[in-house]
């Protein structure tokens, strides 16, 4: 032996497999703890038999922005990122139709789109968000399992599962999912946390105008079942077979 | 060729060698995943079923305005039966949480404190005018406005005037306001006004104030306030695609929003008060008249007889 190593304790063959086996064993056991599961509903709250969906009252938005501005600090949304935002969508009479989104409209509009009077046919405003698909594009946009659905029909991220590889960002037909600087995807939640706890979410709660409805689709008392059947409703998109839960009152054609 | 050695089966040393590996990095691997893969993995689907729990463990930001009312139940009340009852507190306020978090461990009052000095901005994101905003809602340009009111400093804030907790100071509440059909003249669309120009042939037919109450805006188009819209003082809640509410806004301070006399108003606009109670003390001849407001004296004068006026029923409540 090489007298460098003299008098130190020497490793043969199957101590250094032992240790190293139960070396391993022990981070993969303290690993396992941090995924133990963490949160519980709080008391009262049965996902069991609940379907949430939405509506938005496009006859009511007046872009105010209060829902943008509601839901960022609701959700700690980073700057330039949006769960939530609004568009504004302005027809011409020459058959163009301009959409705008100022800063999401965290701020509102500050000013009508630079467009002579005489030329616009009509505008309104489109609030968005994630539409809450029942059948949300799945497979290999998904590759960590991160992207889940609550018993209540929400589709959610799971942060602590999350890769952050955009597959579900690019994959998502709405631009409902964006990439969070923290490296993994985001996107609305319908505010689950609210919602479990009986409140609705920040966004219907910041509308001055009731034009955001949140309820239980199953429920034929919920308040968005009964503003679902005061008028005509669609959803976006219905061509990407994605079933949304959420629902466009006075919606027009050329919204995408 | 023979193998180089062989088990009694005749099959070669080195294939034993290689299914044994095979088969103990199976179990190693297989070990190794239930390690990593989560016990409630694929129960609901390919996720983690504790997810969903996870996200709704969240704590709420926004309190509502329940919470907010628990301590400001002043302002709660004045908010809730003016136009703004719709406006949530932390629209204008911001957030609640810490706010409510550090009055209810008792921190010193500078703590949390979300008290907001609205710039006109804050407001005007909901009532500038813009081409996509509904016509219904009051929306307004700065200068047109202020020409309107006599304000001759651009600067003025909007709550110089205005009350953000009870906007047009109503006599009533809100949603217990007399019930009454859409209203749309014509300049609702043509904002620059139609003049004379006839109807188109199949031009949508619109509703307008005359259409029930002839004498009275004929009446009120010679008198000093004639040169408005009924709209700017009969304020108008839109409720569906077919009603709303309309206001009742007696009280002197509705008036005062325009008659106030400030430092920023202009002196020639229109009759400015110091006071309301300095101009009762002026005018009043009996002590019946210090009671008197404001349209007991100047409605038939100012702005129109009530004598052909047609009204509906009130019906309290109301969707909010």
């Amino acid at each position: 032996m090489n007298d460098e190593f003299k008098g130190m304790q020497v490793l043969d063959r199957r101590a250094f497999l032992k240790t190293g086996l139960a070396g391993a064993t022990g981070l993969l056991w303290t690993f396992r703890l941090t995924e133990a599961r963490a949160g519980d509903y709080p008391a009262g709250y049965d996902p069991d038999g609940r379907r949430w969906g939405f509506l938005v009252d496009l006859t009511r938005c007046m872009g105010c922005g209060a829902c943008v501005r509601a839901c960022k600090a609701e959700n700690h949304v980073p700057d330039g990122y949006y769960r939530t935002w609004v568009e504004r969508y302005t027809m011409l009479r020459d058959g163009r139709v301009l959409v705008d989104s100022p800063d999401g409209a965290l701020n509102g509009f500050p000013e009508d789109p630079p467009v002579d009077p005489a030329e616009g046919e009509q505008a309104f405003f489109v609030p968005n968000l994630c539409t809450q698909c029942s059948t949300a594009p799945r497979g290999p946009e998904r590759p960590a399992g991160a992207s889940s659905r609550s018993r209540d029909g929400l589709v959610l991220v799971d942060k602590k599962r999350c890769i952050g590889c955009g597959y579900c960002v690019q994959a998502c037909p709405y631009g409902s999912r964006y990439l969070h600087p923290d490296g993994t995807a985001d996107k609305c939640t319908l505010c689950y946390h609210r919602l479990v706890r009986g409140l609705p979410t920040a966004c219907v709660q910041a509308c001055p105008v009731g034009a955001r409805v949140v309820g239980d689709l199953n429920d034929p008392d919920s308040p968005l079942r009964k503003r679902l059947a005061t008028g005509r409703h669609g959803v976006l998109k219905p061509e990407m077979g994605t079933h949304p839960k959420c629902f466009y009152l006075g919606l027009d054609q050329e919204v995408i | 060729m023979e193998a180089e050695s062989s088990d009694g089966k005749g099959r070669p040393a080195y294939a034993r060698r290689v299914f044994t590996i095979l088969a103990v990095l199976l179990v190693v691997g297989l070990v190794v995943r239930s390690f990593l893969v989560p016990d409630d993995f694929g129960r609901d689907g390919y996720f983690r079923a504790a997810a969903p729990e996870e996200e709704a463990a969240r704590e709420p930001v926004h309190q509502g305005v329940e919470v907010c009312g628990r301590c400001h139940p002043d302002e709660r009340a004045r908010h809730d039966k003016d136009v703004h009852v719709r406006v949530p507190c932390e629209d204008c306020h911001g957030p609640g949480a810490e706010h409510v978090k550090a009055r209810e461990a008792g921190e010193p009052a500078d703590r949390g404190y979300i008290f907001r000095e609205l710039a006109p901005a804050n407001c005007l994101a909901c009532h500038r005018r813009l081409v996509a905003r509904p016509v219904l809602f009051p929306t307004i340009t700065v200068p047109e406005h202020y020409a309107l009111v006599g304000v001759k400093d651009m600067g003025t804030a909007c709550q110089a005037c205005h009350d953000p907790h009870q906007p047009l100071y109503l006599d009533q509440p809100a949603f217990e306001a007399r019930i009454h059909p859409l209203i749309h003249p014509c300049t609702d669309c043509h904002r620059d006004g139609v003049g004379n120009r006839p109807r188109p042939p199949g031009h949508v037919v619109t509703f307008e104030c005359r259409d029930c109450h002839a004498d009275v805006v004929a009446d009120a188009s010679d008198k000093a306030h004639g040169s408005l819209d009924c709209r700017t003082c009969h304020q108008f809640h839109r409720d569906s695609e077919f009603s709303g509410r309309i206001y009742k806004n007696g009280s002197p301070r509705f008036c005062l929003m325009c008659h106030q006399d400030h430092p920023f108003k202009a002196r020639d606009r229109m009759p400015l008060l110091a006071s309301f109670e300095a101009h009762l003390q002026d005018v009043a001849m009996t002590e019946d008249d210090r009671s008197k407001r404001c349209a007991d004296c100047h409605l038939e004068d100012a702005i129109h007889s009530v004598a052909g006026r047609s009204r509906g029923v009130v019906v309290p409540g109301g969707a909010p």
